[in-house]
């Protein structure tokens, strides 16, 4: 179920209704109950894929907490994590291991013969797995204690503000919460209803004003001009945001609705001045997953330089498959990657360069050169992550340096979207890339209003952006995919 | 009771804000165009074929054959051509008109008593587009109110509502556009020639939306229980725009779908011996010459299924 469709408009004010109504000790039942209807919505089937995660991993922390054997212990974790890893890879990773070893064997002049399969990608698959493994990983390394509640580790696992595309949770944040009693707090309900309009007006006013324009370029990109390829990347970066961050947004609001505090997932990351400091600000659950799980029992940036890199290296490898099965997947992770590294071994340079020019001297102006520099190579990284293929990213760096003088580059996008309707998404994504930070802030109450009637006029305003500038085509997120 | 006050309360300045909005786009002009036809494309003008088309319709006159169906439907069926066989015919097509939009006019504007025919003109679309192109055009300018509420909820969305307001607020206005291709009985005629590149990026599979068949189905059961025959029919399309496997993949749905039903599809898409160049406006459409050879052999083909009284 799509969060901006009109089935999720009727179900979850229901599922609030009967959730406040029901008596506490029923409450995780219902929520379970609806957690499942509201991914079988999807493809019921798929939900068994989900049931067999969750008894797998609840049996293997249990059995794992059970004994003091670290070799039963250690069997526990490898079967749960091939599990986990064997499920996602069967489903995201087969074909795209089947079509390079296809080509591997084409160039050795070798037959190949294993054909492809034609599942759908659970959706949600990459996330749940995430989050159930991060448990029993936790409970093998004796950070938490298994639940002895099946119900309520299956709700933690299928709960379904995050179930689909995050934030990834962990249990010691989130598992203690289904016990706790929730109250019909008003002034909360408020707090989660106003998040989620800023969600729905983030991804339906604007990633999905974007999407239209961004979809037509890219299905072609050799027809259009440098200029247009440019403002499309860009506008891609921003879409993507507004995607991913609305859904979560929604999430956050609707968990806090029903009385849970679900972690945040982004802090602005448009204002990041540095790839890392970019990272710590996007897809904050998953990036911290790979710190905690991968990163840091690397050895982290506690190793030789050498060693840190080829950590660094192997964090990023990892991230851009976990987005897709693809090369442009891989490509946009190694890239990020690649920066990271980059970073360091150029620092003394920059700040050398900083200095002499005297860029120090004006802070906010090397701020927002900071800011403009981080901003440009993750949207170059972008074209990596949106491309369908490495056909695609050649014909749209092919085309990036393409330019006609004036207007008329984007004269083809004009006939297609009309220059009113393409100035309106152009000022909705701008305004969008520069308040948004500033319009959170009002949204979760950080910023407070001089009049009594602020509140009701600000949030009159988004509800009437939402109602006159939204896209309602039920926009799948762009997340899903993963 | 604070959640309700204020959730009342909010709703309450958006209501005012909305209508606050919409009065300004609509009645602020730039360039002579009211701003509201500037801020999305699903907003349409009224005026042109469509408006033209339904206010043309008398409801109390019979015709013999009422057509329906996209602009296949109001560029590709001439009613003076039907004329010259003795048959009183109008064309209530319209632009990308699906199923859902169909189904609503048809049930608001025909009856066993004004209707001897009804020849739906469908290709893959009025059964794959969600309908949104053909509402925002129809809810602007046909004259039942009740249709176009019908159309503006079936979306499901809040831009139906945007569309039944601004409906309600260009009232009483006078059309901003007539199309000068209108010819009267809610035909529109094109004569000029194809001129249109081959398409391309065929996907080769027919998706047809679920709820499209439902109205659809829904659509039939209705002409059967008010005693109105009714008739599928493709028209030709251009042999070098036509998706091939797409096309028969439609062709089986239907006739599946209606075998049971006891409804005829005619379909000529590929059973033509048309020119592309000649016969053709687009990559789609039939431009007149091609209108003047298609419509007879039509006629006779409805004749010689009995679908029409033989010739006066």
């Amino acid at each position: 179920m799509l969060f901006n469709s009109i089935e999720f408009a009727v179900f979850f004010p229901l599922v609030a209704l009967l959730y406040f109504l029901l008596p506490h000790r029923f409450r995780w039942v219902l929520l379970l109950v609806a957690s499942y209807l509201f991914y079988m919505a999807w493809r019921a089937e798929y939900a068994l894929l989900l049931l067999f995660s969750t008894v797998l991993d609840f049996t293997a922390a249990r059995a794992i907490h059970r004994t003091t054997e670290q070799s039963v212990r250690k069997r526990w974790l490898l079967l749960s994590i091939g599990m986990n890893l064997g499920m996602l890879a069967g489903f995201k990773y087969f074909n795209f291991a089947n079509d390079t070893l296809r080509g591997l064997f084409g160039m050795a002049g070798m037959g190949y013969t294993i054909p492809d399969h034609e599942m759908l990608l659970p959706i949600g698959i990459s996330f749940y797995t995430f989050q159930t493994m991060s448990y029993t990983i936790d409970v093998y390394r004796g950070h938490l204690e298994p639940t002895r509640h099946m119900g309520r580790f299956a709700l933690f696992v299928s709960f379904f503000p995050q179930l689909v595309a995050g934030p990834v949770e962990r249990a010691p944040s989130l598992l203690p919460q289904f016990v706790q009693r929730m109250s019909f707090d008003q002034q909360r309900i408020i707090e989660g209803l106003k998040r989620m309009l800023w969600g729905f007006v983030k991804k339906i006013v604007i990633a999905d004003r974007i999407a239209p324009v961004v979809d037509r370029v890219y299905a072609d990109p050799t027809g259009y001009d440098g200029f247009s390829i440019l403002l499309i990347v860009v506008l891609f970066s921003i879409q993507i945001y507004c995607d991913f961050s609305g859904y979560c947004d929604i999430a956050i609001g609707a968990a806090r609705v029903l009385g849970f505090r679900l972690m945040e997932n982004f802090r602005t990351p448009q204002l990041a001045t540095s790839i890392a400091d970019f990272w710590s600000r996007w897809h904050i659950s998953m990036s911290s997953w790979f710190r905690d799980y991968i990163y840091i029992p690397l050895g982290g940036n506690r190793v030789t330089t050498q060693r840190w890199y080829f950590n660094l290296m192997v964090v990023f490898f990892l991230s851009g498959l976990w987005h897709g099965a693809g090369w442009t997947f891989v490509i946009y992770g190694l890239l990020n990657g690649l920066y990271m590294v980059l970073a360091p071994i150029t620092g003394g340079v920059w700040r050398r360069f900083n200095a002499g020019v005297g860029l120090y001297r004006v802070p906010w102006f090397h701020q927002a050169l900071m800011i403009t520099g981080t901003f440009a190579l993750v949207t170059f990284s972008r074209i990596f992550f949106r491309a369908q293929d490495m056909d695609q990213v050649g014909s749209v760096l092919g085309h990036l340096w393409h330019f006609t003088p004036g207007m008329a580059g984007m004269q083809r996008l004009i006939d297609i979207f009309s220059a009113p309707v393409l100035a309106i998404t152009l000022t909705l994504a701008f305004a969008s890339l520069f308040l948004d930070h500033r319009l959170e802030a009002v949204v979760r109450g950080e910023r407070r209003f001089r009049s009594a009637a602020g509140p009701y006029l600000f949030h009159g305003s988004l509800l009437l952006l939402l109602l006159l500038f939204g896209n309602f085509g039920e926009v799948a997120f762009i997340y899903f995919q993963f | 009771m604070m959640l309700l006050r204020k959730g009342a309360l909010l709703l309450l300045v958006l209501l005012a804000m909305y209508l606050g909005a919409f009065l300004l786009l609509t009645r602020v002009e730039v360039g002579g165009v009211p701003l509201i036809f500037r801020t999305a494309d699903h907003y349409y003008w009224k005026g042109g074929d469509t408006w033209q088309r339904f206010d043309e319709y008398d409801p109390a006159r019979r015709h013999d054959v009422v057509v329906m169906g996209s602009s296949h439907a109001y560029r590709g069926y001439d009613p003076a051509l039907f004329a010259a066989h003795g048959l009183d015919m109008f064309n209530l097509g319209s632009s990308a008109q699906t199923a859902m939009n169909t189904r609503y006019l048809a049930e608001a504007y025909l009856h066993a008593g004004n209707t001897g025919l009804l020849v739906l003109e469908v290709s893959k679309s009025f059964l794959e587009d969600e309908g949104l192109e053909s509402t925002a055009d129809l809810v602007q300018n046909n004259t039942s109110g009740h249709a176009a509420r019908r159309m503006a909820f079936a979306l499901r969305d809040p831009r139906g509502v945007n569309m039944l307001v601004l409906r309600w607020m260009m009232q009483g206005h006078a059309p901003q556009y007539l199309s000068e291709n209108y010819a009267g009985r809610g035909y529109c005629r094109y004569d000029e020639r194809n001129t249109a590149q081959p398409l391309s990026g065929r996907s080769g599979s027919f998706d047809p939306l679920p709820e499209q068949v439902a109205q659809l189905e829904a659509l039939i059961a209705w002409a059967q229980e008010q005693g109105i025959p009714l008739v599928l029919v493709t028209h030709p399309i251009p042999a070098s725009s036509v998706d091939r496997a797409r096309h028969i993949a439609f062709v089986d749905f239907m006739g599946e779908l209606l075998r049971e039903r006891g409804v005829k599809h005619i379909d000529m898409g590929l059973d033509h011996d048309l020119d592309d160049h000649l016969h053709f406006a687009d990559h789609s459409h039939l431009n007149q010459a091609g209108v003047e050879i298609f419509v007879p052999r039509l006629i006779e083909r409805l004749r010689k299924e009995g679908m029409l009284p033989p010739v006066k």
